[in-house]
């Protein structure tokens, strides 16, 4: 077989670490549990008090009576004799609790003290009682506490024999009240609550103990039984439980939570909306630039200014170097039109003669016969300049005037091209000022813009934080792991439980029928008990449940099981009785006196077949018992009648 | 603009006067020589009208002051125009260098160039008190070669023979004395020191045209 920690990892398909972290939250016990049993055996039975009967004088009344191992008979022949006294009072002193004892009984009873022992170490349970007991225990000879009032009585046996016993610390499932299968708390089942279990009574109720409440049954079972995983299953089965609940309560929580956003949602669905609109409309109006609209018109002005400057710097540079081209153009120009008209105006000069001296204008008549060359001047004989050297120089000085006439024009064209860039460049410089300047009106309106974008940045954060808070909330991814892990630990265990019980199960069905034939239901043909504590039927061909039953049939079937689980449980190794059986008439019901003969005749064999039974039984048939007990075993009145 | 100290060629002296002499001097008188076509009294007046030849900036600003007086002379505001419209002042100015109370420019040179080839005829005047004035005529021949002259390239030397006639209607009959003192007046000639050339008032004459012509839009 495999590990059990393995098995639900595989079925849970998890890892190893995660399981055994969450079975160990919820202390499931992870290996199967085998049955230590202790064995409780009362050895003396004493109380004490005083009988007030209508039309009697009061009676003071000492009952006190030893007894050991196997089978004791509390007998009579009368009815309210006070036979269901001794096992009411055995249990009121076990228990603290007063259990079906009546209360007028109760109100006769002065003193109480009942010796037993667990596992051979004795105890004493000492009381007083009027109305409210008060008392010691002594255990093993040593003062082991006191009461006064029914809790601490209580509180007292409870953790006592609890703890003697080694009671399984197993939980059940306790629905709440009123509330849905999800909606209850664990429970752990206490002394109060085992002892029913070996409190056999007639009369309707569940096949054992006394409430039918969830599980209740089922784990008396354990009672009597240790069966292997038993504990492991029921503490899955709680821890799931609990798991499902806080599950269910994180939903519910989580559901409210989201009910509530949503109803947050609509106004602020509503206030965005508003938002929106609003800067729709200043969008629109175009009364209010956004921030980056501003930085934009800031920075297209500085880009302006900067072009703006660089480019005036441009047409002044041109401007300057127009002036130069053109100093230079008048330059070339007036040496040009001197070289010109000098050139025209020389050699006609020189073609008329002086006729007078240039000084004092006295007349030359015999001036010489000017030369024919032209090259000297006929007066004075210096070299005349060439005519071609002069229109050389008209020619180069024309070229000059060309150059810078070319030079003039580049400079022009390029002052041009700078101003009308100038030109353009003022005007997106001024467009771009006015657009800043305008900012300023505008600033209410961009205040307003800020606030307004503020407001649907927080609405739609918050919106967003909402929807993510939902898609969150569904998760409760933990917790879902953990009810998973328990749920499969629950069906493994329960399964290996089960697989175990299945033998003993068919074995108890066998025996059930077998005795219930004996104890007089000759028609029953098949007992199916199950591990809950219940039990389907086959009466002549006809199904039928416990509850069901007559009382009788109830009892018959209760007595049978009760037997069938001592017996079998032995017989595996699985039982676990700590061997005190209080079993109260037996014979009563509807009881024929053959079966009544039958079911004591196998009462006393099961008291006589294991060691540490001890079965107390009160029957107002004593005779059917008869030699069964043995006469010492009487522990009833006086001639069987009054008991006390 | 630059104050340009350039200097004229002899030749372009030469034909400058004989233009002034041409186109500003008066019908000669009955006692004048033969073959005389034009007359001018004084060296003065001659180195007046030389001078609103040689300073286009000056020439302008008297015809400005001659369409304020007379708003019906448009003719002189278009001259005006054209001279500052133009690179007259630039290209056309020849600075005189300022000696005591007038322009300083020794014509003697030109003038020889003139006499000796019988072109230009001088004597002093008789009926004058003093001494140094002379009557100038410009003699046939030298009207001839002004014919001459434009008879030829007349792009060369047509602004010669307009500028001349421009001086010639702006001065009128207004005597030479009168007319330095009008050249004298501007604060820029009269400010430039002794041996210095005369200073441009082109500046201030462009601002008078554009005010003028705003006055006027």
């Amino acid at each position: 077989m495999t590990d059990f920690l393995d098995a639900v990892t595989a079925a849970a398909e998890s890892d190893r670490a995660a399981v055994a972290a969450v079975l160990d939250e919820a202390g499931v016990v992870l290996a199967p549990t085998a049955p230590t049993p202790h064995i409780l055996e009362i050895s003396r039975v004493c109380f004490s008090g005083t009988k007030h009967l209508e039309g009697h004088e009061p009676e003071d009344f000492v009952y006190d009576r030893s007894m050991g191992p196997g089978l004791w008979v509390v007998a009579s022949n009368h009815n309210l004799a006070g036979k269901s006294t001794i096992l009411n009072v055995i249990r009121w002193a076990l228990t603290g609790r007063t259990g079906r004892l009546r209360d007028d009984v109760r109100s006769w009873i002065a003193a109480v003290t009942v010796e037993g022992s667990i596992d051979d170490q004795t105890f004493v349970i000492d009381f007083t009682d009027d109305g409210a007991p008060r008392g010691t225990l002594t255990d093993h000879g040593q003062p082991a506490g006191t009461f006064s009032g029914d809790d601490e009585f209580e509180a007292l046996t409870g953790a006592f024999f609890s703890d003697r016993l080694g009671l399984d610390p197993t939980p059940f499932w306790q629905r709440r009240e009123g509330g849905d299968e999800s909606e209850g708390d664990a429970r752990r089942l206490g002394w109060q609550g085992y002892f029913p279990a070996l409190h056999v009574r007639s009369g309707s109720g569940p096949l054992l103990g006394e409430q039918v409440q969830g599980g209740q049954a089922g784990t008396l079972m354990q009672v009597f039984l240790g069966l292997p995983w038993a504990l492991t299953a029921a503490t899955a089965r709680v821890g799931r439980r609990v798991v499902q609940r806080d599950l269910n309560a994180m939903r519910r929580r989580a559901r409210d939570d989201r009910q509530a956003r949503e109803a947050a949602r609509e106004p602020l669905r509503n206030q965005l909306d508003t938002a929106r609109a609003r800067l729709a409309a200043l969008e629109a109006q175009g009364a209010a630039p956004t921030p980056a609209e501003i930085d934009q018109r800031m920075s297209r002005y500085n880009t302006a200014a900067t072009a703006l400057s660089a480019v005036q710097d441009e047409v002044r540079a041109a401007r300057a170097t127009l002036s130069l081209t053109t100093d230079a153009v008048d330059a070339a120009t007036r040496r040009h039109l001197a070289l010109k008209e000098t050139a025209v105006i020389r050699p006609l000069l020189g073609r008329i003669a002086p006729t007078e001296c240039p000084r004092c204008t006295h007349h030359l008549e015999d001036v010489k016969e000017h030369r024919e060359a032209e090259d000297h001047c006929f007066v004075c004989d210096a070299p005349l300049q060439d005519v071609v050297e002069d229109e050389a120089e008209v020619a180069e000085a024309e070229q000059e005037l060309a150059d810078a006439q070319a030079a003039h024009a580049i400079a022009t064209a390029e002052l041009d091209a700078a101003a009308a860039r100038e030109a353009e460049l003022q005007i997106e410089h001024d467009t771009a000022r006015a657009a800043v300047a305008q900012i300023d009106t505008q600033a209410p309106a961009i205040a307003e813009r800020a606030e307004v974008v503020q407001q649907i940045a927080v609405a739609e954060a918050l919106l967003e934080q909402g929807t993510q808070l939902d898609a969150t909330d569904d998760a409760h991814d933990d917790l879902a792991l953990r009810e998973k892990i328990l749920g499969v630990a629950q069906g493994e265990a329960e399964n290996r439980r089960a697989e175990a019980a299945r033998d003993f199960l068919q074995r108890l069905g066998s025996e059930v029928v077998d005795l219930g034939k004996r104890f007089g239901m000759p028609n029953l043909e098949a007992a199916d008990p199950k591990l809950g504590a219940t039990m389907k039927l086959t009466i002549g061909g006809a199904e039928s449940n416990f509850g069901s039953l007559t009382p009788g049939e109830q009892l018959r079937v209760r007595i049978a099981t009760l037997i069938g689980l001592l017996r079998i449980g032995v017989d595996l190794g699985i039982g676990r009785f700590p061997g005190l059986l209080l079993i109260d008439s037996p014979g009563s019901e509807e009881m024929v006196e053959v079966d009544a003969a039958e079911i004591l005749a196998e009462i006393t064999a099961i008291a006589a077949e294991q060691d540490h039974l001890q079965v107390i039984v009160a029957t107002a048939r004593p005779e059917l018992i008869g030699d069964l007990a043995g006469g010492d075993r009487f522990i009833g009145g006086a001639d069987l009648g009054m008991v006390f | 603009m630059s104050d340009n100290l350039h200097r004229a060629s002899r030749e372009q002296n030469f034909v400058r006067l004989l233009f002034v002499l041409d186109r500003a001097g008066v019908v000669p008188a009955a006692t004048s020589p033969e073959g005389a076509y034009r007359q001018m009294r004084g060296q003065t007046r001659l180195q007046a009208l030389d001078f609103w030849m040689r300073n286009p900036d000056y020439l302008a600003d008297e015809l400005i002051s001659d369409y304020e007086a007379d708003p019906s002379r448009t003719w002189a505001l278009d001259a005006a125009r054209g001279i500052l419209g133009s690179r007259e002042p630039a290209i056309r100015r020849l600075p005189m260098l300022k000696w005591r109370f007038g322009a300083w420019e020794p014509l003697d040179d030109t003038l020889a160039i003139m006499t000796s080839r019988r072109l230009v005829t001088h004597r002093p005047d008789a009926g004058q008190q003093r001494v140094r004035e002379h009557l100038y005529w410009l003699m046939d021949a030298g009207h001839d070669i002004t014919e001459q002259l434009l008879a030829g390239d007349t792009g060369v030397f047509g602004w010669y023979a307009d500028r001349a006639d421009l001086v010639a209607r702006i001065a009128g009959d207004t005597g030479g004395e009168a007319l330095k003192h009008r050249q004298y007046e501007h604060p820029e000639y009269k400010a430039t020191n002794p041996m210095k050339p005369i200073r441009s008032i082109e500046g201030r004459v462009r601002d008078r045209l554009e005010a003028l012509e705003a006055a006027a839009a």
